[in-house]
Order: C-alpha cells, then sequence, then structure tokens
C-alpha cells in the first residue's frame, strides 16, 4: 500500500468537473431552501389558516424521513405517475424541499421574534400586508435567523454527496467511479476527503464572516445597521433560533 | 399488499437491522462522545485541540464520505469489516462528534462558580466533573441528544450505499425481485410505506425532544 500522489494529480481534473456538478447542485439547492423556507416561515408568523397547517406537515414529514429515501422516490417512484425527471434535477429538488423544510424551522425562529410592535406600526403607517412581510418581517427575520440557516446552508452542500446514489456526477460519484476501474481506493477517498474539507469548513467561514456582519448585537460594531438600536429597544436577541 | 404479507419476515429483519444498528450506535456514541466533550474542555492545549479537532473532522465531512472512508480504507489496514461494522463506526463517529459539541456546550453554560466552589471543597477534577458539572450538563444536552437520535435513524439508511441490508434495503430488494418474477413495479407503494414506517419512528422522537427542551429551559 503506497501512496500514489501522480495518479492524484492526474484525477484531478475530473474530480473538479464533479466538484463543479456538487457546486452547481448545491447553489441551486441553498438557493430555493432559502426561498421555500422564508415562504414557509412567513406563512406561519402570519398563522394564514389552511396554508400554515400545510406548512408544519411539510416539515414535519421532510424532518422526520430519510432524505435517501426522498431521493430514492422522486427517481424510482414518481415515473409510476408518468413524471420522468433526470437524476440531476431530482437532487436539486430533494435537496431543496429537504433544506427548505430545515429553513422553514430556522426562519421561523427569526420571524417570531420580529416584535409585534413593528408590525403595528406598520399597519399604523398604513402599509399592506405585503408591505409589511417584505419591508419588515424577510428583513429582520432574515437576519435574526441567519446562524441558523448558514447550518442547514452547509447541511445542503454536504448532502449533495447523497446523489451518488442515483448517479449523479458529482465529486464523490466521481472518486468512486474511478475507484471501480483502477482500485486506488485510498488515493481517491483522502483526496474528496480533504475537497469537501476544504469546501465546508470554507463556506462555514464564510458564513461566519457574514453572520458577524449581520449580527445586531456586534459589540464591535455598535448599532450595526438602520435596524441596530430598533431592535436592542426591543430587547431582541439575535440568537433565538429554533 | 399480496406482495407485502409474502415478504413482511424480509422486511421485518431490515427494520430490526436499522433498529439495532441506530441503537448501537447511539450507546457507542455517547460514551465517546461525552468523553471527547469533557476533553474539550480541559486545559490541556493539545488535549483541547486533538478534541476539537476530531468534532471538527467528523463534522465536517459528509456522513456518506466517512461511510466510504471506513468501508473501503480499514481493510486496507488489515482490519477486516463487514458492511454492517463499517456503518456502525463510521455513525458512531459522527453521531459522537456532535454529541461532544453538545456537552461542550452543556458544560460550558454551567457557571464557573460551580467548578470553582467543589474544587474549593477539596473534590479532584475528575469528581468535580463526575458529581457536580456533568449531572447538571445533562439535563442541558438532552434536547439535542434526542434530537440527534431521530437524525440517526434517518442516517442509517445510508448505509444500503455500502450494501448493508437494513429496512431501506431489503424495500429495495423485494421492488426489483418483484419487477423481475412479475414484471410488476411496485417501487411507488413501496418507497411510501418505507417514508411511513421512518416517519413513525422519528416523529415522537422529535416531539419528544421539543418537550424536553421546554421543560429544562
Amino acid at each position: 500500500m503506497s501512496f500514489d500522489f501522480g495518479y492524484i494529480i492526474d484525477t484531478l481534473p475530473l474530480l473538479l468537473t464533479g466538484l463543479k456538478m456538487t457546486l452547481f447542485i448545491s447553489v441551486f439547492s441553498i438557493l430555493f431552501s432559502l426561498i421555500i423556507g422564508m415562504g414557509g416561515a412567513v406563512i406561519r408568523t402570519l398563522k394564514i389558516p389552511v396554508l400554515s397547517q400545510l406548512v408544519v406537515v411539510y416539515v414535519d414529514l421532510i424532518r422526520n424521513t430519510p432524505l435517501l429515501v426522498h431521493v430514492f422516490f422522486l427517481y424510482f417512484g414518481l415515473p409510476a405517475f408518468g413524471i420522468k425527471l433526470s437524476a440531476v434535477a431530482v437532487g436539486i429538488i430533494a435537496l431543496s424541499l429537504w433544506g427548505g423544510a430545515f429553513a422553514a424551522e430556522n426562519f421561523r425562529g427569526g420571524t417570531d421574534a420580529v416584535p409585534h410592535a413593528l408590525i403595528e406600526s406598520g399597519q399604523s403607517l398604513g402599509l399592506s400586508t405585503w408591505q409589511i412581510v417584505s419591508h419588515v418581517i424577510i428583513p429582520l427575520g432574515f437576519r435574526i435567523s441567519f446562524p441558523a440557516f448558514s447550518n442547514t446552508a452547509v447541511s445542503v452542500i454536504k448532502n449533495s454527496a447523497y446523489m451518488t446514489s442515483i448517479g449523479v456526477a458529482e465529486l464523490t460519484f466521481m472518486a468512486v467511479d474511478r475507484m471501480a476501474y483502477d482500485f486506488k481506493t485510498y488515493e481517491m477517498l483522502l483526496t474528496i476527503a480533504v475537497i469537501y474539507l476544504i469546501l465546508i469548513w470554507g463556506t462555514s467561514y464564510l458564513f461566519g464572516r457574514i453572520e458577524r456582519k449581520l449580527d445586531f448585537n456586534n459589540k464591535t460594531k455598535k448599532g450595526s445597521g438602520l435596524n441596530g438600536s430598533v431592535i436592542k429597544k426591543f430587547g431582541l436577541s439575535s440568537r433565538r433560533t429554533d | 399488499m399480496e406482495v407485502l404479507s409474502r415478504n413482511l419476515d424480509f422486511l421485518l429483519d431490515g427494520l430490526i437491522n436499522t433498529i439495532l444498528l441506530s441503537l448501537s450506535c447511539i450507546g457507542i456514541a455517547l460514551v465517546v462522545g461525552i468523553v471527547i466533550g469533557v476533553l474539550q474542555t480541559n486545559k490541556n492545549r493539545l488535549i483541547k485541540l486533538l478534541s476539537r479537532g476530531y468534532a471538527e473532522l467528523f463534522r465536517g465531512l459528509p456522513i456518506v464520505i466517512t461511510l466510504f472512508l471506513v468501508f473501503f480504507l480499514l481493510p486496507e489496514f488489515g482490519v477486516n469489516v463487514n458492511s454492517y461494522i463499517s456503518a456502525m463506526i463510521a455513525l458512531s463517529l459522527w453521531s459522537s462528534a456532535n454529541i461532544s459539541v453538545a456537552v461542550r456546550g452543556a458544560i460550558q453554560s454551567i457557571p464557573p462558580t460551580q467548578m470553582e466552589a467543589s474544587l474549593a471543597l477539596g473534590l479532584s477534577s475528575y469528581q468535580t466533573m463526575r458529581y457536580v458539572i456533568l449531572p447538571q450538563a445533562v439535563r442541558r444536552m438532552l434536547p439535542s441528544v434526542i434530537g440527534l437520535m431521530s437524525n440517526l435513524v434517518q442516517s442509517t439508511s445510508l448505509s444500503v450505499l455500502i450494501g448493508n441490508l437494513d429496512f431501506l434495503k431489503s424495500a429495495q430488494l423485494i421492488i426489483e425481485r418483484v419487477e423481475l418474477m412479475e414484471g410488476l413495479s411496485i417501487a411507488t407503494q413501496m418507497y411510501m410505506l418505507v417514508l411511513a414506517v421512518y416517519f413513525i419512528i422519528c416523529y415522537p422522537l422529535s416531539i419528544l425532544a421539543k418537550r424536553v427542551e421546554r421543560i429544562y429551559r
């Protein structure tokens, strides 16, 4: 058992195309989970009848069943209904639905924490419900719950490796595929492990930087942003998450 | 329905495999996780670095990769493991890393005066940890540990990727068998059943986690 560095260098371009696919799936899934999560959180905070119950059912269903089974269901189960999706599409849909359910919980911590007085003052200023949502609830709720959401986003990147199971040509799949030909298990697995660690730790670091920028109670940046003083007045903690 | 009753034993075997795997992982992970979590609060910098590195490493790696690393690399070091044991090791690594972080957080949330008072009374640092700090920390880490258990049960499904015959795998085998023998596709119904069973196991756990969190807060 010797470590073949030359082999790693030779296969690196191949692995990088896999990494590109991983990034492609992750970025779109994170984006969609952000939208789904924010929508779900606003619906639950405003307690819209029927819709908010549906969101609860959706969140509970997704959070309590394995992502791998969602993937298999979408890929192998849906064709019976005449819906045939490509593996990449299944990957993005499954990850978005999964991330969206977790993000909805994350964001609800934030949207629920928006002080009611702010919503009422919006109403008394004559803002429509939609204006209150888009100008008060979403911006404030997002900042408060960003730390929780960033965890979900990182998990989405990690879980993109699940798509190996349906043959999406992402990073893990590329490596496992090479292993079947050249039997360089040792080299391949350690290389992708390192790539994943750089990717995950790098993203976490980046999100951490954004978190500090968005943090209302940041000591180093007094009264950060326009709303800093308002939030402080209402005794809001930025760390209130589910 | 008829297919289901014919294959019920086979499915149940898979379910038992999943449950055993989850239970053994949570057992190992609790022990390892608490030890590593306590080490993370150690004053020795090397110990702190190593134990935090362990947590960061196995929380950072996707579970799939940890699983493959254990399954494919241990045999190269002469340790022969089957897919069940590999899954057990990999999932224990992952969940113990998560538990250790919860433990560290819980320990650090205990006011330092507790530690000082107990040391002043002449208890050794081991006794302080064992009789004063940990009993208080357990209540605070309970919600996240229960939440992790639900997560763990779901993650055991990943062991199908290395060929472990768990619940999901047995369902898949039945789907394939029926398709080959009778030309029928029961994938949709079967996967719905699988989703339902996982939900029945995991949902009570998440409810419990929420309850416990409300009680201890």
